[in-house]
């Protein structure tokens, strides 16, 4: 049983090691939201429509007494995100979403409503979204994942087809 | 001609070989492992959110898929190479023209297990484009789901040769395969603006399940065994997963989010009163045997009368309270699923003619 202890400690101690550190934020961004100033950070910038980001938003004194929303809104279109701001899981000190995508390109406008001691604030940042990244189609790739599940249906069609249950005596018997 | 040992057969009836025995138990731990490990990945993903390959839930569910891989790989390699009296066990089927010999549940769960894994890679190459995932339905997902669901539909053939079964496996098998493919495929058709997934499919599949267990194994209170075993791995993941996710969200320095969704959303979506409706479906089929009934209508019947039960708790039940007249409808789905699971267990019991005729049962 040694060598299990072994393995199962070396194991533990490398997941329990894992880096969810909060990804490099590439760009900045500053928005004035009312009496507040908002520092917005993206950890992938040009940002891409499917790509999957981190989206910090951090006040300059901090988010300490202060709640908010966000609407991001796809310009020309009935396309919005509504969300709470909520701290961010990688640094519980600022705001942030982490693993978000915005679903399509073109513009975007980010609107933020800050609530606190100073009042109720209200700024927008312009952001252009471009293509997803080059890679295979959803559509020509999804396909893909049914084949497992077209085989066992291809399979059980199958063995109905030699068995034929319904003229089968067991199927009207105890 | 109809079979009449239904209440004078032993519970399992179907004796492996040492090699077959010892690869059906890994296999089956295999599947558990993997299904453990999705559910508790989506809780992760739910209530704390950072994603890398090496998390520890990812860890449980591709272990599990690599244990299943190997435990049917060496099955087959077993069954083909070891010896020719091997080839010649009952259930062995050739593959490639006879290149492979194996029994049809080992051979499919193999595929699907391989299949897990290739499309995990899949899933790496689809997080180098676009990042870490932000849904469930992206190509390699679906992939990985339908595979594991061919995985787990391997090992519930795994315990059924002909008309004997490892009864108490093949039904603990079931109950995995229904627990996981209910919530799987309920989430996926929801990402796709198709919730009305959410309503039909327990009403069609669960019935499925509980009749193909009773057809397979002609003892009908197994198929509330099986409902007992679904409820089971239902409150084990209830209880378990938030107690573990904010353990090694604690153990990695992470808290959980702001707002967390608060319940465990895969065992969320295995309807907890199964048990009830396998009881009243049992208790039909024993009554109905016992008066000499027509089966076919005491299986829609069986079918028909459970299904209402999966919507009277939580998310379901406001289905009821908004729709009270759409359990008429949830009732005619629970009757065609029963009539389907049904014949799907003759089908299964009998696909074999070599099997058939080793057993001297008449097609």
């Amino acid at each position: 049983m040694k060598w299990l202890t072994r393995v199962l400690i070396v194991v533990l101690v490398f997941l329990g090691n894992l880096s969810f550190a909060e990804e490099i934020i590439k760009h900045r961004e500053t928005v004035q939201v009312g009496p507040y100033q908002l520092e917005v950070g993206f950890s992938q910038y040009p940002v891409r429509a499917e790509r999957s980001l981190d989206i910090t938003f951090t006040p300059v004194d901090g988010i300490q007494g202060l709640s908010g929303t966000t609407k991001f809104k796809l310009a020309n279109s009935k396309i919005s995100i509504d969300q709470d701001l909520v701290r961010f899981t990688k640094n519980r000190s600022i705001w942030g979403y982490d693993l978000i995508s915005i679903p399509k390109k073109g513009t975007w406008n980010l609107e933020f409503t800050i609530n606190g001691k100073q009042g109720k604030g209200v700024g927008n940042l312009k952001l252009e979204v471009l293509e997803r990244p080059a890679g295979p189609s959803v559509a020509l790739t999804q396909p893909l994942g049914l084949i497992p599940i077209l085989a066992v249906l291809i399979l059980a069609t199958r063995a109905w087809w030699r068995v034929r249950p319904t003229r089968h005596a067991e199927a009207n018997g105890w | 001609m109809a079979a009449s040992t239904f209440n004078r057969t032993p519970i399992s009836t179907l004796e492996f070989p040492r090699f077959q025995s010892i690869g059906a138990g890994f296999f089956l731990l295999g599947v558990f492992a993997t299904f453990f490990g999705l559910g508790w990945d989506v809780q992760w993903h739910s209530d704390v959110g950072p994603d890398t390959f090496w998390t520890l839930p990812h860890s449980i569910l591709y272990f599990g898929a690599a244990l299943s891989g190997f435990a049917c790989l060496t099955v087959v390699l077993i069954s083909s190479f070891a010896s020719r009296e091997i080839r010649k066990l009952p259930g062995m089927i050739p593959i490639l023209g006879g290149m492979f010999y194996a029994p049809i549940g080992f051979i499919v769960g193999g595929f699907g297990a391989a299949g897990f894994l290739s499309f995990g890679l899949f899933d790496q190459y689809w997080h180098g484009l676009f990042g870490f995932d932000v849904s469930i339905s992206s190509p390699p997902h679906m992939g990985l789901i339908f595979s594991y669901i061919m995985a787990v539909s391997g090992c519930v053939l795994v315990f059924i040769q002909g008309r004997e079964t490892k009864t108490l496996s093949f039904v603990i098998a079931t109950a995995l395969a229904l627990g996981f493919t209910l919530p799987f495929v309920q989430m996926n058709l929801s990402e796709f603006n198709l919730e009305i997934g959410l309503f039909l499919f327990p009403a069609l599949f669960l019935p499925l399940g509980m009749l193909f267990v009773a057809s397979v194994t002609r003892q009908p209170w197994m198929l509330f065994v099986m409902t007992l075993v679904f409820a089971s791995f239902r409150y084990l993941c209830w209880f378990v997963f938030p107690i573990i996710t904010s353990g090694y969200a604690g153990f990695l320095g992470l808290s959980l989010r702001d707002q967390p969704s608060g319940i465990p959303t895969i065992p969320y979506l295995m309807p907890m009163l199964l048990p009830l409706a396998g009881l009243i479906s049992g208790g039909i089929l024993v009554f109905a045997k016992s008066r000499g009934w027509r089966v076919i209508p005491s299986v829609l019947l069986a079918g028909g009368l459970a299904a209402p039960f999966f919507y009277i708790d939580l998310l379901l039940g406001q289905f009821v309270q908004s729709f009270p007249t759409g359990l008429v409808g949830v009732a005619l789905l629970g009757a065609l699923g029963a009539w389907l699971g049904w014949q799907l267990g003759v089908v299964a019991r009998h696909a074999n003619r070599e099997l058939e005729q080793i057993q001297g049962v008449q097609s």
